[in-house]
């Protein structure tokens, strides 16, 4: 744990080679994104071109296009973020859950990030196994749901973090449906596209996610995986073998690493339902 | 080995009610919107001329219904604008906001032009409106395809279905809509066993896609069809849509069949047309509220639990008060001010 808040606040002390002086991106959502307007309203002005064939060679992927990612936006220098998640070490508590959402602030009911719990019954006497799975957003290197957005609300920066600018995004709900892993939601209350931002607020004031700060086995490690001395690299490095991603098949390019994820659990579960909680219920 | 879900949360359907019926009405408007156009170049008093009417009745209530129930489907329906202020060419969906205004203006123009008795004009805009017809359909079906993370939908025979089902949906409004016209625009009996024909054409397309799919599936081709077969064998609810979907489907088939020489009795083409639609409303309902039921990753299904008010229930009756009230409006208006002949015609 101290090594990586270390590596974290290295960011904060050397703000001046990074971005982490521009504002918030959940605060300022507009202003963040774009900044500065004059770059933003060059960006909206080259994509209404290429619309018109103006500059198709730009742009030339048919809508649609698996290999097809739109320009990735500014986010802080040099970095790629990840997470790596140790099953072995999560005993399934939920903290994380609850620092989320109290970090977060989504309704009741809809998670950003949550721990899916699982009973394994083998044959024989063998008693029951317990599976804890942290999910969240994969901040994939490929993310399915960035180049359908039909108003380019969603988007992916430099440094690998999926986000939303919730003041554009229309609600359509068409990332919500390309996310092979039930990511994201339609937020109840601002009635637009919500997930996991791997709390880069906090990243950039050199705090790490509140899921991380608040895991009690030190489950969740994140950083920069372009450090080749970042704990994660480390980490990533002494557990090659054991390295999985969720629907590797999907080739999204996931970039929460999971060690320990049972070869069941790779490409979603075949078992027996729980009797879920409805949001509107609770 | 046995997993046992413990504990999971619900994830809802980020598509409402809303989608299933503006794919259904879009659908219907191409269908409506290509026999309308050739209908536009039948000869004078020949049947295609006589079926024209009633294409345009169907033309003007989809046309004009389906962008509503989009413009719904949004969580932030204000913000519309949006996609016209951050044009992306490169989503299927960014491209629907500029193709659906202009086929919906193109529809509305053609059933101006057929009002107004200009035949010569109508002819003239076919090519354009044929143009922007295939554009909706080629976005509509194109949008669901590209989606990788479900299966069902990320298949050609997804496109292929629901334009064929969306055509069959054109024939059953027709059959329903045309009494309401005023009396000396309704098809006669050879015009009605024209619109007939081309259901038994059109169904006859559907039987072929799904079998198709079916013998690519068996021989292992087709991801969809996998997902389908779990789908049959593991959830009774999904066994009995599907046997239901099938059963219905074969009755709908020997009703238009039977058609041959039941077509003057009113009741019969009620009850028909009403068959046709149902089962392409019934078809995008499976497709969008059923296939978002199943879970990207967890077991099980979701349940769906459709909510009474403007999400749910009542968005859907809404939607059909409002098709009910174009179709009022149109025929009233038909009535008032009845559609001038084209010149040609006499």
């Amino acid at each position: 744990m101290p090594l990586q808040k270390r590596e974290l606040s290295d960011c904060a002390t050397s703000s001046s080679a990074c971005t982490c002086s521009t504002p918030s991106i959940t605060q300022a959502p507009q202003q963040a994104v774009t900044a500065p307007t004059k770059r933003g309203f060059l960006q909206d002005l080259i994509a209404m071109a290429a619309s018109l064939g103006v500059a198709g060679s730009a742009r030339a992927a048919l809508p649609g296009d698996p290999s097809f990612q739109p320009l990735r936006r500014p986010g802080m220098q040099g970095k790629r973020f990840g997470m790596l998640v140790d099953m072995r070490k999560c005993i399934g508590c939920q903290a994380c859950t609850v620092s989320c959402s109290v970090e977060n602030q989504p309704p009741i009911g809809q998670f950003r990030t949550t721990v899916l719990q699982y009973e394994i019954d083998q044959a024989g006497d063998t008693a029951a196994a317990m599976v804890s799975l942290p999910r969240l957003c994969n901040h994939c290197d490929e993310p399915p749901c960035v180049p359908v957005c039909p108003v380019q609300a969603t988007f992916q920066r430099t440094d690998g973090i999926v986000l939303v600018d919730n003041e554009r995004c229309v609600g359509c709900g068409y990332c919500v449906q390309a996310c092979p892993y039930d990511a994201r939601f339609i937020n109840h209350e601002t009635q637009t596209a919500d997930k996991c931002t791997f709390c880069e607020h906090r990243l950039e004031a050199g705090l790490l996610p509140a899921c991380v700060e608040s895991c009690v086995g030190g489950a969740r490690v994140i950083g920069d995986l372009n450090d080749a001395h970042s704990e994660i690299n480390q980490r990533i490095n002494a557990h090659k073998d054991d390295i999985k991603v969720l629907k590797p098949g999907m080739k999204t390019k996931p970039h929460v690493f999971y060690i320990g994820l049972p070869d069941e659990f790779v490409n979603g579960v075949d078992g027996q339902a729980t009797v879920r909680l409805v949001a509107e219920h609770l | 080995m046995q997993i046992i879900e413990l504990l999971t949360p619900a994830y809802e359907a980020a598509w409402l009610p809303w989608a299933v019926q503006y794919f259904f009405l879009v659908g219907m408007a191409t269908g409506a919107a290509l026999l309308t156009s050739a209908c536009a170049f039948g000869p004078a008093q020949g049947l295609l001329q006589r079926l024209l009417p009633t294409a345009v009745l169907v033309l003007a209530m989809s046309a004009i219904a389906a962008p509503v129930a989009l413009l719904a489907d949004l969580h932030q329906p204000a913000r519309f604008w949006h996609f016209y202020a951050h044009l992306t060419p490169w989503s299927w969906m960014s491209l629907g906001a500029v193709l659906m205004p202009t086929f919906v203006g193109l529809c509305v123009l053609m059933c101006a032009l057929w009002w107004l008795g200009k035949q010569r004009l109508m002819r003239l805009l076919v090519p354009v409106l044929v143009l922007s017809t295939l554009s909706i359909v080629v976005y509509t079906g194109a949008e669901i395809m590209v989606i990788r993370s479900r299966p069902l939908w990320n298949t050609l025979w997804v496109p292929i279905n629901l334009t064929l089902s969306g055509w069959l949906a054109t024939v059953g409004m027709g059959f329903v809509l045309y009494r309401f016209l005023p009396r000396s625009l309704q098809p006669d009996a050879a015009a009605l066993q024209g619109l007939r024909n081309l259901g038994l054409w059109l169904a006859t397309g559907l039987i072929a896609s799904a079998l198709t799919w079916g013998i690519a599936g068996i021989a292992g081709q087709s991801p969809s069809f996998d997902m389908a077969v779990r789908l049959f064998n593991e959830f009774p609810v999904w066994r009995v849509s599907m046997l239901g979907s099938a059963v219905f489907g074969a009755a709908v088939v020997m009703a238009l069949l039977r058609g041959e020489h039941r077509l003057a009795a009113k009741g019969y083409t009620l009850v028909l047309g009403t068959g046709l639609a149902a089962s392409a409303w019934a078809f995008r309902w499976a497709l969008f509220m059923g296939v978002q039921g199943v879970p990207k990753f967890g077991a099980g299904l979701y349940l769906y639990s459709m909510p009474l008010g403007g999400e749910g229930l009542m968005g859907m009756l809404g939607m059909a008060g409002l098709c009910v009230a174009l179709v009022a409006l149109t025929t009233w208006a038909l009535e008032l001010f009845p559609a001038r002949k084209p010149a040609s015609a006499a």
